[in-house]
């Protein structure tokens, strides 16, 4: 059966760890596999990006360009990045890196738990799947809003601004359905791939061409994309 | 030697009286006039005169018609030169400063051994019963020079005097390396021409340039056959070694033939591809035997006996459940085909050892081992400075060079053995210097270690690179400078600085990403995860020598490119005397043919 969440309005707070206890017997769906729905608000200009995370591995979905990072973890507990162009359904493969629980943390939850510790949570809201913290800081020249959903380890709503910009991004839906979510990560099935390290001896493919003259996205730190598909400094 | 020296001689002619006859003496007669005076000049030539080049003497002649003593221009009658002979030889005391000088007595012996060894080397067809084919990929002679000096520096010398394994082979010769499409060349083309004797197209394995790249229908037809595959024929052992994957251009040119150097497995493969009948490059490595046989009836081989590498996703389905436990993807194969190649590989050579990890590689005894299958890495295995970050550990290209020799020379008529070093290529398209002249020493370790086992009177071994790359060494740094430092000149401490004040490194890059800092980072690969950076950064505070340094380049691209110029071929060994002067890279089967009479030994059987 296909479930979908809409995330809507927030409930009454009340204290952090009773409820906590009681929103998780509630909450039936996964953290481990979900899929998230997110606009991305910088200035004048929206994006969005999906979310999905299914069996250890997450992925990242730009429209505009087309393209998906997706990330798994090896036996070695190395993070290994492949970056898919949906339009093209090709991918590139890039060597495992050794990587920390942070950087795991912003490829699925799109920011680290060191964040929230920096923060000041404000209050409670809501129950089981949708019980939210609400937190608030400064951090350097940074102001953070921040709201988490603790039983998904989900972002529902953060904003960073300082004197020059402002950062907004915004869950705007929840799908728990397993049959679209693991679709997800089998689409891409017969894509054909590279590894980055055979790209220069490819030239000769016009795609691989292309992107050898234009650039292209690279692996991202941060996971947060410009509408161009490149990292948000 | 002769010298002259300068004099100048006036003779005088006194007048003559007469005399008279024996009768009485006469009246005196009237006194006569005075003579004139005849006069000769010498005058000193020095060396480069135009009459006299070493030099010589003048000699004017003429009546002092003037009496003054002084034969004016006007009164020359006659200019003669004496010239010197040329000097032949210099004596000993001359050339002290010279044979007393270090560098003047060390080339003097290098000379003399180089003679030596030359004289030793068997110049007769078929002389040589083994052949080692060492191919450094990407390896142009910029990157042989720097990974000298660093070796060199490595060992507390200053670095430009040391020699690299095959530095001190007794023949060296340069290949051009264009492709018959292409003037910069790929790796498939270039390892073509080294393997078959015939220059090829861009991007296709061991086919002539009348095929089409991709297309499986132009295959047919357009097939050469290789050393390693007269080799076998010939009934020697055959080996194939690759830090890349096993399936890559450079190894697949050797067993493989492909209208695609990317037909790697079948997924990477066009429908209509797989339809005509074209077999992915994996597949062809498993079905060598039965393919060789198959094109010569009546041939009975044994196949290859020594394959390894990286690459297993090539030989595993697409299907999680064949997971190694050294995979980095979440599903490891790359087959659609359902294929399980290794599986086939082990059924095919029951007594044969497949291994995956150092472990395994070590507990091969090669003494009693005749065939080893080595996969181990998913795609290529790491750079040999990232190679203690492999999850199930893998051995070095040294380490996997001796346990090919020692399993090959079990065999009585000889063994092909082809290694490669592939990362050296990756380290450069990726702008990271360090990883590519740290595998290009660890190649000459393996490249020494072969010339140590092996016997160099049966042995030919040939060392060379499929291309360049836009890797140079430039600026006037002082010698010793550390190679991957940055510029400081003669007499100086301090980094030289560019107009606009920064410094600047001796090593770097035409094209490519750019700068990147890294620190310690062993995996020239990160570097992919950072922006192109392209162009001029403040170095003042980077330690550039680091391992992940990333070196600036000029032009920004997302891969930095192969080089059209020139590369090295180093030879020791029976034949190696015809790895002289430039020559088309094809030359080089020519040689390992010559050398082992491959082509006449593969004849015979064939009979």
């Amino acid at each position: 059966m296909k479930k979908t969440i809409l995330v809507m309005g927030l409930l009454s707070s009340v204290s952090l760890l009773s409820h906590a206890h009681t929103a998780h017997q509630l909450c039936d769906v996964s953290p481990q596999q979900l899929g998230a729905v997110y606009q991305f608000t910088q200035g004048v200009k929206h994006y969005d990006m999906k979310l999905w995370r299914y069996n250890g591995k997450v992925a990242q979905v730009i429209s505009q360009p087309a393209i998906t990072n997706q990330w798994n973890k090896t036996v070695s507990g190395s993070q290994r990045l492949v970056q898919y162009f949906d339009h093209y359904q090709r991918g590139i493969e890039y060597q495992p890196q050794r990587a920390n629980d942070a950087q795991w943390q912003r490829h699925t939850q799109l920011i680290t738990e060191q964040l929230l510790t920096q923060l000041t949570a404000d209050e409670v809201v809501g129950t089981g799947c949708q019980q939210a913290v609400k937190y608030h800081g400064k951090i350097g020249d940074n102001q953070y809003q921040v709201t988490w959903l603790p039983q998904l380890q989900l972002l529902k709503y953060y904003q960073q601004s300082n004197a020059k910009q402002t950062l907004t991004i915004e869950l705007t839906r929840l799908i728990a359905d397993q049959a679209t979510i693991s679709q997800q990560f089998n689409r891409q099935h017969d894509y054909q791939l590279i590894d980055f390290a055979d790209i220069g001896d490819n030239e000769s493919d016009p795609f691989w061409a292309k992107m050898i003259n234009m650039g292209y996205v690279t692996q991202s730190a941060g996971g947060f994309y410009q509408a161009d598909g490149r990292e948000i400094k | 030697m002769k010298m002259f020296k300068l004099s100048c001689v006036v003779l005088s002619i006194a007048a003559l009286t007469a005399c008279g006859s024996d009768g009485d003496t006469g009246t005196e007669g009237a006194k006569g006039v005075a003579g004139t005076n005849s006069l000769v000049i010498q005058t000193k030539l020095a060396i480069n005169n135009q009459h006299c080049p070493n030099g010589g003497i003048q000699m004017d002649s003429g009546l002092d018609a003037d009496s003054d003593k002084k034969l004016s221009a006007a009164e020359i009658s006659a200019t003669n030169s004496i010239c010197n002979a040329g000097r032949t030889q210099l004596n000993a005391g001359e050339v002290l400063t010279n044979t007393n000088n270090p560098w003047y007595q060390q080339a003097s012996s290098q000379m003399a051994t180089d003679a030596m060894a030359r004289a030793k080397i068997k110049t007769a067809a078929g002389s040589a019963k083994n052949i080692i084919l060492f191919v450094g990929d990407g390896m142009g002679v910029s990157t042989v020079t720097a990974a000298r000096i660093l070796e060199g520096q490595r060992l507390g010398k200053t670095g430009e005097e040391n020699s690299l394994s095959f530095d001190k082979f007794p023949f060296a010769g340069l290949a051009k390396t264009y492709n018959t499409d292409g003037q910069t060349p790929d790796s498939a083309g270039t390892m073509t021409a080294i393997v078959t004797g015939v220059k090829s197209d861009k991007g296709v394995l061991s086919v002539d340039e009348n095929v089409e790249r991709g297309e499986c229908k132009t295959v047919k037809g357009s097939e050469l056959i290789t050393a390693l595959e007269l080799a076998e024929i010939a009934g020697m052992s055959t080996g194939v070694i690759s830090t890349a994957r096993i399936t890559h251009a450079t190894p697949a040119a050797t067993f493989a033939k492909s209208a695609d150097r990317n037909w790697e497995d079948d997924s990477d493969m066009p429908a209509e591809a797989i339809a005509a009948g074209c077999e992915d490059i994996a597949s062809q490595l498993i079905n060598f035997e039965a393919n060789l046989e198959a094109r010569y009836p009546g041939l009975d081989v044994d196949g290859i006996e020594v394959a390894m590498g990286g690459g297993r996703r090539h030989f595993l389905p697409k299907d999680p459940a064949f997971n190694s436990n050294d995979a980095v993807s979440s599903t490891e194969g790359d087959r659609k085909d359902g294929r399980q190649l290794i599986s086939e590989w082990q059924v095919k050579y029951p007594t044969g050892s497949y291994v995956m990890d150092q472990s395994g590689f070590d507990a091969i005894n090669p003494a009693t081992t005749e065939r080893i299958f080595g996969l181990f890495n998913e795609s290529h295995m790491h750079y040999e400075a990232d190679r203690k970050n492999d999850g199930a550990g893998e051995p070095s290209l040294t380490e996997m060079t001796a346990k090919a020799i020692d399993v090959l020379d079990n065999n009585d008529k000889g063994f092909f053995l082809s290694v490669e070093s592939g990362r050296i290529d990756h380290a450069h398209h990726a702008g990271n210097a360090y990883n590519a002249l740290n595998d290009t020493i660890e190649f000459a370790k393996a490249v020494q270690y072969a010339v140590d086992h092996t016997n160099p009177e049966e042995t030919l071994i040939i060392v060379t690179a499929d291309h360049s790359h836009v890797f140079t060494i430039a600026g006037y740094p002082k010698r010793g400078n550390p190679i991957l430092g940055k510029v400081v000149k003669i007499g100086k401490t301090e980094a030289a600085t560019d107009k606009n004040g920064l410094p600047y490194t001796t090593v770097g890059y035409t094209n490519g990403r750019g700068f990147q800092d890294l620190g310690n980072e062993t995996d020239a690969d990160v570097g992919y995860d950072h922006e192109i950076n392209a162009g001029r950064h403040d170095l003042t505070h980077v330690d550039t020598t680091a391992p992940g340094f990333h070196q600036e380049s000029l032009v920004p691209r997302s891969s930095e490119t192969h080089a059209g110029e020139d590369v090295g071929i180093y030879a020791i060994g029976p034949g190696a005397h015809l790895i002289t002067g430039t020559n088309e890279q094809s030359i080089i089967f020519h040689a390992m043919d010559y050398a082992a009479n491959l082509v006449k030994k593969a004849n015979d059987a064939l009979k």
